[in-house]
């Protein structure tokens, strides 16, 4: 097989050998898409995000706890340490350029800062670039096919569903009222509108802007969504927080008290993670379709297919502690 | 000279005004000029405070208003910090940088945020470590000598010292907290409301006003420790008031926005430049033109693009060509 030249997410040319067996991941992403295509085998070491921070990663590969650890953080990364363990491929993430550069200069092997930016069709191809590399394109194939019909899923019961215009949503995430990502398709294949879509981002490598609070008013949004991916406990931005926010009283979202937490990036996506966020928003903008959507069953669905069990999912929800609309309605009903 | 002095102070009275107003009208959100002003004079017209006005009046008064109003006082805090500084310690480098402030305040908001997730005030934390910072470099510096030099080298190195703290914080923090600690450091009135000013008003003026009464024993401060203590002047216990109040006023301001650079050097220069040397004319035109610059640069920051620029970078970037300029224009009032 020819080797694949890719163009990485911050615009670099990087030419991929094929059949790679030794992989160094710095970057969870891919990391996760390496578990989930059944290639967790070739991994060399593990970052520190997913040694001590990641939700659900022992679970889905517990052979990650017998790893080393590569580095403690993006800035400590040791290329001699990189050298000892002897990859052929290198993954970095975009939003350490300095980190990317440096250590392209300094090796001799391909080193490629890949991300998906909050687009599925970015995460599709990953998966499937990942899929080439590791020799895994059949199971590449089954996701992506997996993917794409789900989230068709989606659509056609958003397209019975869906009412003009489309939910206004603002994304409240990063810890911060104002910072929001300028891409997030879970919102946009849920049906709703990011209203931050399109914007420039604050900077090169990331999927995220800073925006004014009169932005905010400005667009005043139906829906706001705030990063849910942390522990109650760690969460900086809180759901009271923003209903209680004396200068967003005005907002449709916070008189409607339709204020949320969403399962949202996680040091970018973990792809299972991203395609059950699709059927969690979808349930939140169109309130018709919770009867017909039983989010806990999708969610287990969608990570055994990833992940081969639903634990993750089930460890994920317990974690978080985001409850699923679904529920509410389920437990009214009876 | 006085009516110069007069003249100025007016001048920059009625530009700080006109940029208070202009700044009024700017933001993301389009008011229309009947708008805004029937949401100005909501509070003293009641016709004026209907469902209608209901957005306006929030744009107006829960998000304009105060962070203009932190704006203001945070530019004039650094301003007036750095004026009292330079003045004390005779030296026009010496500001809230060189003497490890920022960054001792820096060092110890970043304490709070990440390891008490806010629970202990971020501002005594900021205000505790700030003072620290500057009690070394004062210590260490007399050991050394006294002499401006090793003022200026201790305060480097003491800066560089909780610069590396802070990155060891940055280190050890969870991915939760590095978030918000990143956001902060980057210094940005972009979240500012009434609870920051609530906390950051009453330090800042209280501390501004104490400094602004002391300004005519600045001038006697500035004469030397032997001429001070000639003149009758308690120079220690002096000197120790002015750099109280300049800590707390400076770690204040960075606890409630970040770290904001430039303005407490800068603007005591163009101060100098204007009414030359004389403390009592420096200080209130060093805390009025501070208020000014700094708003004119938030303005910015928030109007430029579609996005927020941290104004800490506006700061910067105007900041040193401005130095270099005002260097060369202003050493004759320093050096004689």
């Amino acid at each position: 097989m020819s080797p694949v030249v890719v163009l990485d997410s911050l615009k670099r040319k990087v030419e991929l050998p094929t059949r790679v067996t030794r992989i160094l991941s710095l970057q969870p992403e891919i990391t996760r898409i390496i578990v989930a295509l059944g290639a967790g085998h070739s991994l060399l070491g593990i970052d520190r995000f997913l040694r001590f921070e990641d939700h659900h990663f022992s679970i889905i590969l517990p052979a990650a706890s017998e790893l080393p650890l590569v580095a403690l953080s993006d800035e400590s990364v040791n290329a001699e340490v990189i050298l000892r363990f002897k990859p052929e491929l290198v993954f970095t993430s975009p939003s350490e350029p300095a980190l990317t550069n440096s250590l392209s200069r300094k090796l001799s092997l391909p080193v490629v800062a890949l991300s998906s930016l909050g687009r599925f069709d970015l995460l599709l191809e990953e998966i499937e670039i990942v899929g080439r590399l590791a020799g895994r394109e059949p199971r590449a194939g089954e996701l992506r096919r997996y993917f794409e019909e789900k989230t068709e899923a989606v659509r056609t019961l958003i397209a019975a569903a869906a009412r003009k215009p489309r939910p206004r949503v603002y994304l409240a995430f990063w810890s911060s009222l104002v910072m929001t990502p300028v891409n997030y398709d879970p919102v946009n294949v849920a049906g709703g509108e990011n209203l931050a879509e399109g914007l420039l981002p604050s900077y090169l490598g990331t999927a995220r802007t800073v925006v004014s609070l009169e932005q905010l008013l400005d667009w005043n949004p139906e829906i706001i969504l705030i990063h849910g991916n942390y522990p109650p406990a760690e969460r900086q931005l809180t759901r009271d927080a923003v209903l209680a926010d004396r200068r967003l009283a005005s907002v449709e979202a916070v008189k409607r008290g339709q204020v949320y937490y969403t399962f949202g990036f996680w040091y970018w996506w973990d792809p299972a993670e991203a395609l059950f966020e699709v059927y969690y928003l979808a349930s939140l903008f169109y309130p018709e379709l919770r009867l017909k959507l039983d989010l806990e069953k999708e969610g287990e669905e969608i990570f055994t297919k990833f992940y081969g069990s639903p634990e993750a999912f089930r460890h994920l929800l317990q974690v978080l502690k985001i409850e699923l609309p679904g529920k509410k309605e389920a437990r009214s009903e009876k | 000279m006085k009516s110069k002095y007069n003249s100025i102070l007016l001048a920059t009275a009625f530009i700080f005004l006109l940029i208070f107003f202009l700044s009024l009208t700017i933001g993301a959100y389009h008011l229309k000029p009947v708008d805004l002003t029937k949401a100005l004079l909501s509070p003293l017209v009641a016709s004026f405070r209907t469902a209608e006005t209901a957005v306006p009046r929030d744009i107006v008064f829960q998000i304009r208003l105060p962070r203009i109003l932190l704006a203001l006082i945070v530019g004039a805090a650094l301003a007036l910090s750095g004026a009292s500084l330079q003045a004390l310690f005779r030296n026009p480098l010496v500001n809230e940088y060189l003497l490890g402030l920022s960054s001792g305040a820096a060092f110890g908001a970043a304490l709070s945020l990440v390891f008490l997730g806010g629970r202990f005030p971020v501002q005594i934390s900021a205000f505790v470590f700030s003072l620290a910072a500057v009690f070394i470099v004062l210590s260490v510096s007399r050991r050394a000598g006294g002499e401006v030099v090793s003022l200026l080298l201790t305060g480097v190195i003491v800066s560089a010292f909780f610069s590396a703290l802070l990155t060891v914080v940055e280190y050890l923090a969870s991915p939760y907290s590095l978030q918000a600690l990143f956001f902060w450091l980057m210094g940005s009135f972009s979240l500012a409301g009434w609870r920051e000013a609530a906390i950051t008003f009453p330090l800042v003026i209280g501390a501004g006003l104490l400094l602004l009464l002391f300004r005519w024993r600045l001038n006697l401060l500035a004469l030397g420790e032997e001429e001070g203590r000639a003149l009758g002047v308690r120079v220690k216990r002096d000197k120790l008031i002015v750099i109280g109040l300049a800590t707390l006023m400076t770690s204040t301001a960075v606890a409630a926005v970040g770290i904001i650079g430039w303005v407490g050097l800068i603007v005591p220069h163009l101060a100098r430049m204007m009414v030359g040397a004389d403390n009592r004319r420096v200080l209130p035109l060093s805390a009025l033109l501070g208020a000014t610059v700094l708003l004119a640069a938030d303005d910015l920051a928030r109007s430029l693009t579609s996005f927020e620029i941290p104004v800490g970078i506006f700061t910067s970037l105007i900041g040193i060509p401005l130095f270099i300029y005002l260097l060369r224009k202003s050493s004759r009032v320093w050096l004689g």
